[in-house]
């Protein structure tokens, strides 16, 4: 929030007046009601559809009774509790992916050695649909929590590993120069240069992890699991209760838009000096 | 402190089939508390050798010497010299009391020491109430002078300039020429200013090397013996139509042969 401040004190100092700061917050108002009304138009819509056309609730349940649904289900502790199952397979996944990704891409970064080292077996795995790999992980690890993490883990390993590589290796080598000529030995210009101009990369790849961890986690749940939303899923499905599988879902997208809006937020305070289309 | 250069060369790509000559045999004193200004067509590999003074890049043949000639005191390349660039180069994640702070970091020096003295830096080059904002949010002039105390809070004998207003718009340029000239009146370092704008050239400087076209040999040395301080108005004293026309001769010569040379490549 704090760059997006900038801009407006700028501009006001330029047009002298609040005219041009509070045309653009009005703009924001605006786009902000035209979105939660799409929303609220789609939901009436599809409730009026399955009321006036009577369509059964195994096929599409009504916006009504998934509500009801998903109240009661979060009621009787089925939602709260599988959901933090699940957010904390994701979460665990995801900051082992993030430790070993950013470390070893790091070191690729810096060592040649290392990179050779590396770059094969990350070419020859990074294709591979992790998916694909469950029925290998259960037979090595059994169908616990060690399995659920692994998978999860290594599919948000890649972007991670990657983003973190190239972000090192591409940054721009006139920093590197300016640097070296303010008296930065080969370290302090890895650290001090290297690591911090790669952190928007790092970041980017972190976005793509997460995305992956949170399919994955999910995919492993539905596969092999006692607990969490992944299982509501499956169970759910297999005995055509419809209205708790969207219930489910519900709960997925809004753990979506919580883990997106936690992304935006850590990449404007630690990263908010790369993104250019902000501050305009 | 002077920069003597001997008789350097650089190749690039020197493995290869097709290896560029961008300097060839170049050799010159940069004289002490002197304004040097280096003129060239583009590509004629005079940022090339200000990186070699620097110390940022290597040469192929020749050496560089760094001397105090009162005190015989010697140096290596790029020992006293500091840089400020044309793109700038200002790290986009540090704020610019941190840009301007960074040279003393490095020289470990704490955090509250460098602090004040990056603050007397931003002072002097009048930036004050802007250290909390980024790169991004400066105008070009803004960023240069960032670029500039970042040179000088390391108190450089040698200050190297690679076309330094190359990047600014025309109004910025001349009050950044102005201060840049009041700069080195005022703390008399040696300076060596990569531009191949003539009358910048003119402006500034002491002495003009005039570099050839590729491969960057020396073309001509000019001396500017105009007084100081110059200004714009002094752009229109017969003097300087005598330096501008000498070296704009000199100049263009060159600017024709790399144009026929392209020519004969495509």
């Amino acid at each position: 929030m704090t760059t997006e401040t900038i801009p407006q004190e700028r501009e006001r100092r330029i047009s002298g007046g609040e005219t041009a700061s509070g045309g653009a917050k009005r703009v924001q108002r605006r786009s902000r009601v035209i979105q939660i009304a799409t929303i609220a138009g789609v939901l009436l819509v599809w409730e009026a559809v399955v009321r006036g056309m009577g369509i059964e609730p195994i096929f599409l349940p009504s916006v009504s009774f998934i509500l009801q649904t998903f109240w009661s289900m979060i009621l009787d502790g089925t939602l709260p509790w599988n959901t933090l199952t699940t957010v904390l397979r994701i979460l665990s996944g995801f900051l082992a992916a993030a430790v070993c990704g950013v470390a070893i891409g790091i070191g690729m970064g810096m060592s040649k050695t290392f990179q050779n080292v590396c770059d094969p077996l990350i070419a020859a795995m990074y294709p591979l649909p992790k998916i694909t790999l469950i029925p290998l992980l259960i037979i090595w690890l059994g169908s616990g929590e060690a399995y659920k993490l692994v998978v999860s883990g290594l599919a948000a390993f890649f972007p991670i590993v990657i983003n973190t590589y190239v972000g090192i290796r591409q940054v721009d080598e006139g920093l590197v120069k300016a640097a070296r000529d303010l008296g930065a030995d080969e370290r302090r210009i890895q650290m001090e240069v290297m690591i911090p101009a790669a952190v928007p990369s790092i970041f980017a790849g972190f976005r793509l992890g997460m995305g992956v961890a949170i399919i994955l986690t999910v995919a492993s749940e539905m596969i092999a699991s006692q607990n969490g939303l992944g299982r509501i899923l499956i169970e759910a499905g297999s005995i055509l209760e419809t209205e708790k599988i969207f219930a489910t879902l519900f709960v997925m997208a809004i753990l979506g838009i919580v883990v997106t809006k936690a992304q935006d937020w850590v990449d404007n305070r630690f990263a908010h000096w790369a993104f250019d289309s902000r501050e305009r | 402190m002077e920069v003597q250069v001997k008789n350097v060369s650089k190749v690039w790509g020197i493995e290869t089939d097709e290896p560029v000559t961008a300097l060839e045999s170049v050799t010159h004193t940069f004289a002490s508390h002197r304004f040097t200004c280096l003129l060239g067509p583009s590509g004629c590999g005079k940022s090339t050798l200000l990186q070699i003074i620097a110390g940022l890049s290597s040469r192929t043949e020749g050496a560089i010497n760094v001397v105090d000639p009162e005190t015989g005191r010697k140096a290596g390349p790029g020992d006293d010299s500091t840089m400020v660039w044309q793109n700038f180069n200002l790290f986009p994640w540090l704020n610019v009391i941190d840009n301007i702070a960074f040279g003393l970091k490095m020289d470990g020096m704490d955090r509250t020491s460098r602090y004040g003295r990056a603050q007397e830096y931003v002072d002097f080059v009048g930036l004050k109430g802007f250290e909390g904002k980024l790169p991004k949010q400066l105008s070009g002039g803004m960023k240069q002078r960032v670029g500039l105390a970042r040179a000088l809070i390391k108190d450089p004998d040698i200050l190297l300039m690679d076309e330094p207003f190359g990047a600014l718009d025309a109004q910025t340029k001349i009050v950044m020429q102005e201060e840049v000239q009041r700069l080195y009146l005022r703390t008399n370092k040696t300076v060596i200013f990569v531009t191949h704008a003539i009358e910048e050239s003119i402006l500034l400087a002491d002495e003009v090397v005039v570099m050839t076209a590729r491969p960057g040999r020396i073309k001509a040395v000019v001396p500017v013996d105009l007084p100081r301080p110059r200004s714009l108005d002094d752009v229109n004293s017969h003097a300087f139509g005598d330096l501008f026309n000498r070296i704009y001769h000199l100049i263009k010569e060159e600017v024709e042969k790399s144009m026929a040379g392209e020519a004969l490549a495509t």
